[in-house]
């Protein structure tokens, strides 16, 4: 018995919810996102009417008993795209943010460990994607490949993976010099399991932190494409789409792009919220250690 | 030498200090007495957990938005210290009390040369012109031993190494005047020939200018070196206070005479080391009764019961131990030491 | 009997250099480690000990081939390990293991106690039911209860994790354990746990250690032979009674005396030596220690003294050593 007592702080998980639910700002953003999401999910259910079955009878309605968020040029609920339209938003999101976190991380871990020609090769290329502005970049994709929703991800990927790269890479150059690594490498780790047991599970809190904030820009950036027409194509719901055919009728009938650009702009506004939050909880340059 | 501890220039008296934790407020000193002589160098001892750099800290007005003195008094000079505002605060600051902490490059302007740095607390604090502080500055550089002072004065701290930062930082409080000088592990991240010359400066600065030292270390050997008088903590109270001399010949509690036995020795070969079991309970999970009592060989019922109270022993040594009337011999059995 | 050194360095030397990253131009360079010659005896502890920019933390990273030699050779077990290929790297990872200074850094905070220790005998391909005997086989060594090998390392303090360090470095019943400032960062009563930990375990398993340590106290506690270190050269190497009682190099001297002794009656009798330690960029021609030290001569301005033996195991790099 070494007769040390293993007292020490709390585990790191209830520690992690008490300063979650002290900052209002994760909190609130927290709340926005669970909302959005379960819309997303539930949509088939919750929705009242089909979003693409198009009615000359109901065109332009305003909002109303039967049509709350009224109705669009096609007399389609407007309340029933939007909510769809967050399931769309919220797929691209989903998937840009698996390609490029899957892509980014393990570019950066490699050219944080291995050096050398490695580094030199991903980095430069990271550094020419960063010269384009991002959505300039996008669009110039998105109009070479043609419009759809694929075209959409793998835009929005190919502009979006070289930050994951960059900050990885950064986060693994000062990981490589602590001594744990020094001590796995000293015992025979091999690489591999090195940058998957002693990289990964060290950076990716402020890799959550880089997404839930990218979330917000990428939803922005789909919504810009299809807004452009370059994006998801009619009929499938986008909040970009409705807004660019609520514009034409902004005068007289407003409620199309309004409520299409209040779901856009919440769910902006509650990634934005929980990614600040999570990172005064997770930054430790912010958090007292 | 002048007359050292004729007057109490710092009184630290009953003074409690807690930390707002996760959970609640936690207290980190509990009820702590002590008091410096003009000219007298008070060491503080302990290891980490004691609540020896709080204590410097709490006399500096330095606790943070997170930390507060719960009660208790710190009068230097005549003037209660927790009384003033921030800003007198500030005013005592580098000008009655000066400090020195373990890593100088964190105290000193990476974008300015030492010299200015040193002229600047003389333009600040008194009437003095630019170019007289600039004289003055290098005047002093040369005090603490700085060679070629004149040109090492348009240095920046990167250019000097650990040992030199920690002169300039010394310069500083002299320039001051300063009537103390809190020094928190000075030495501690110095080599150990390079500690011996810090050391050994400090020890001239109180010889020629009188200058008081509250002197923090987890060190026994400096403090043996510097000491008049030294304070003994652990887990946020004092465990003894005595002289050096009457500390370190006849240490008093277990916790002290465990502690200097543990120091492996450079001038002798131990078989085998006397340690002491365990760790210093952190500030939210301190024992009842004797803070001390799950690590000590020698603890009894008594102990585990009543907190026991600073006891003075003969005219000037006090420790916080409820078996100090036992027998020593048995205790030093008990203790599996000799001394 | 002639026992075989279990590692052998032979005028090993280690330059760094620091080059501008656009043309691969040497800025600047320094000499960390300067040819050291040595033996390690099997079941011995060799202290080494030295300040800051002495080189000995390099010293130790060479052994453990965590960085390369620029010049010299390193024997481990008869066998020239200075320039192995990594493929055979593996094998020598098994027989040299290293704890190090920082227990806070050196344990990967999202991993169990029980992995930890485990990960070196994973990477040799160990089972599982071997694995699970020998975590709880070193977990006893080092006295730490089983039941905290679930709990992750913030839960420690930092002698606890310290043990924690040195049963990884135990997972695979290494030769030969550099120990690089193990216990530095602990407090004294903490401290003396882990010395009595290392000395215990050397005297049961008979595993070699090179125990580097800039605290006097420490070294001569763990060592039977020590090294003394100043700007990359070894200046005195002896038996540690002799090292101590009888240093031959005035810097070894010089040190001895600088440390401060918790004894009162020793007060003020310190030799302070003068000056600062030249930086291993800048080293001075000669014997490296001439400008601080007080026997310095002519001879020792323009040449550096070769450490020669004065003694049965006794060797000095001094001019006018005694």
């Amino acid at each position: 018995m070494a007769g040390e007592s293993a007292s020490g702080p709390e585990r790191p998980q209830s520690e992690f919810i008490i300063r979650f639910r002290r900052n209002r700002n994760a909190m609130i953003g927290s709340i926005i996102v669970a909302l959005v999401v379960a819309a997303a999910l539930l949509a088939p259910w919750i929705v009242p009417y089909d979003v693409e079955k198009v009615n000359m009878l109901t065109v332009w309605e305003p909002p109303g008993e039967d049509f709350w968020f009224g109705a669009d040029a096609l007399g389609r609920d407007v309340f029933s795209r939007v909510i769809v339209g967050a399931r769309v938003s919220l797929l691209v999101a989903v998937s840009v943010l698996a390609i490029t976190l899957t892509v980014g991380t393990i570019l950066g871990m490699c050219a944080a460990y291995f050096g050398g020609w490695v580094d030199t090769v991903i980095m430069r290329t990271v550094d020419i994607i960063f010269a384009f502005p991002e959505l300039i970049f996008a669009i110039l994709i998105a109009a070479m490949l043609g419009p759809g929703k694929l075209t959409v991800i793998i835009a929005l990927s190919i502009v979006w993976w070289p930050g994951i790269a960059r900050l990885t890479r950064s986060l693994v150059l000062s990981l490589k010099s602590e001594l744990f690594v020094e001590a796995a490498i000293a015992s025979g780790t091999p690489v591999h399991r090195i940058m998957r047991r002693h990289f990964l599970p060290n950076i990716i809190a402020p890799l959550i932190v880089r997404a839930s904030i990218g979330v917000g820009f990428i939803i922005m950036a789909e919504a810009t494409l299809s807004f452009l027409g370059i994006g998801v194509q009619e009929p499938e719901p986008t909040w970009g789409g409705m807004i660019r055919d609520g514009l034409s009728q902004l005068r007289t009938d407003p409620h199309l792009a309004l409520y299409a650009s209040l779901a856009l702009g919440i769910t902006m506004v509650g990634f934005n919220l929980l990614g600040d939050g999570l990172r005064d909880i997770l930054d430790p340059r912010v958090r007292d250690r | 030498m002048t007359a050292r501890g004729q007057t109490n220039l710092l009184t630290v008296e009953g003074v409690s200090v807690s930390f707002d934790g996760l959970h609640g407020p936690v207290q980190v000193l509990d009820d702590i007495n002590f008091t410096i002589g003009s000219g007298e160098i008070v060491g503080i001892v302990g290891e980490s957990g004691s609540g020896k750099s709080v204590t410097s800290l709490a006399v500096m007005g330095l606790l943070g938005a997170q930390g507060k003195i719960d009660s208790g008094r710190i009068v230097l000079d005549g003037a209660d210290l927790t009384a003033l505002t921030h800003k007198e605060m500030r005013g005592v600051r580098g000008r009655d009390v000066a400090m020195i902490f373990q890593e100088p490059s964190t105290s000193l302007n990476p974008v300015l040369p030492v010299g200015f740095q040193i002229a600047e607390v003389l333009t600040e604090h008194f009437d003095t012109s630019a170019a007289e502080a600039r004289k003055k500055a290098i005047a002093l550089m040369d005090r603490v031993g700085i060679p070629a002072a004149g040109s090492r004065a348009d240095d920046y701290p990167h250019q000097l190494s650990g040992g030199m930062k920690q002169r300039i930082m010394i310069a500083m409080a002299l320039a001051c005047r300063s009537k103390l000088l809190i020094a928190d592990e000075p030495t501690t991240a110095l080599d150990v020939t390079i500690q011996a010359q810090i050391l050994s400066l400090i020890s001239d600065l109180r010889n020629d200018y009188g200058m008081a030292v509250l002197l923090i270390t987890h060190d026994m050997g400096v403090i043996a070196e510097m000491a008049d008088r030294v304070i003994v903590m652990y887990a946020g109270q004092v465990v003894e206070q005595s002289p050096a001399d009457s500390l370190f010949q006849h240490p008093l509690h277990p916790y002290t005479r465990l502690l200097l036995r543990s120091i492996p020795s450079a001038r002798s070969k131990q078989a085998v080391l006397p340690m002491i079991e365990g760790t210093t309970p952190p500030p939210t999970d301190l024992p009842g009764g004797c803070r001390f009592h799950p690590r000590c060989p020698i603890a009894a019922d008594l102990c585990r019961d009543g907190t026991p109270s600073l006891q003075t022993v003969g005219s000037n040594h006090a420790a916080r131990c409820k078996r100090l009337d036992e027998d020593y011999s048995l205790l030093d059995a008990g203790l599996g030491v000799a001394l | 009997m002639t026992v075989a050194p279990i590692l052998k360095l032979q005028g090993v030397t280690k330059d760094f250099t620091v080059t501008s990253s656009a043309f691969g131009k040497v800025l600047s360079s320094l000499r960390a480690v300067n040819d050291v010659t040595l033996e390690v005896m099997p079941g011995e502890t060799l202290g080494i000990v030295g300040e800051s920019g002495c080189g000995k933390t390099t010293l130790g990273r060479l052994i453990l081939r965590l960085t390369q030699a620029t010049e010299g050779r390193i024997e481990f077990q008869g066998r020239d390990i200075t320039r192995l290929p990594p493929g055979q790297m593996r094998d020598l990872r098994r027989e040299i293991q290293i704890v190090f200074q920082d227990p806070y850094s050196s344990l990967n905070p999202r991993m169990k106690v029980r992995d930890i220790i485990a990960e070196p005998l994973e990477n040799f391909g160990a089972g599982r039911r071997e694995i699970q005997a020998r975590v709880d086989e070193v977990m006893d060594i080092v006295k730490l209860p089983i039941a905290y090998a679930d709990r992750y390392p913030h839960a420690f303090s930092g002698g606890q994790r310290q043990r924690i360090g040195i049963a990884r470095a135990l997972a695979l019943k290494p030769k030969l354990i550099v120990c690089d400032e193990a216990v530095s960062a602990l407090d004294v009563s903490v401290q003396a746990q882990i010395l009595n930990l290392l000395s215990d375990i050397q005297r049961q398993t008979n595993v070699t250690l090179v125990f580097i340590s800039h605290n006097l106290g420490v070294i001569r506690f763990l060592s039977h032979r020590v090294a003394v270190m100043y700007l990359g050269r070894i200046v005195e190497l002896a038996p540690e009674a002799a090292l101590f009682d009888a240093p031959q190099h005035p810097y070894t001297r010089a040190l001895i005396s600088a440390i401060p002794e918790p004894d009162v009656s020793r007060r003020g009798q310190r030799q302070v030596l003068e000056g600062d330690i030249p930086s291993p960029i800048d080293p001075p021609p000669g014997c490296p220690f001439h400008l601080r030290c007080p026997k310095a001569q002519e001879q020792c301005r323009n040449a550096a003294p070769k450490l020669q033996g004065i003694a049965p195991r006794h060797s000095v790099a001094c001019h006018f050593p005694g």
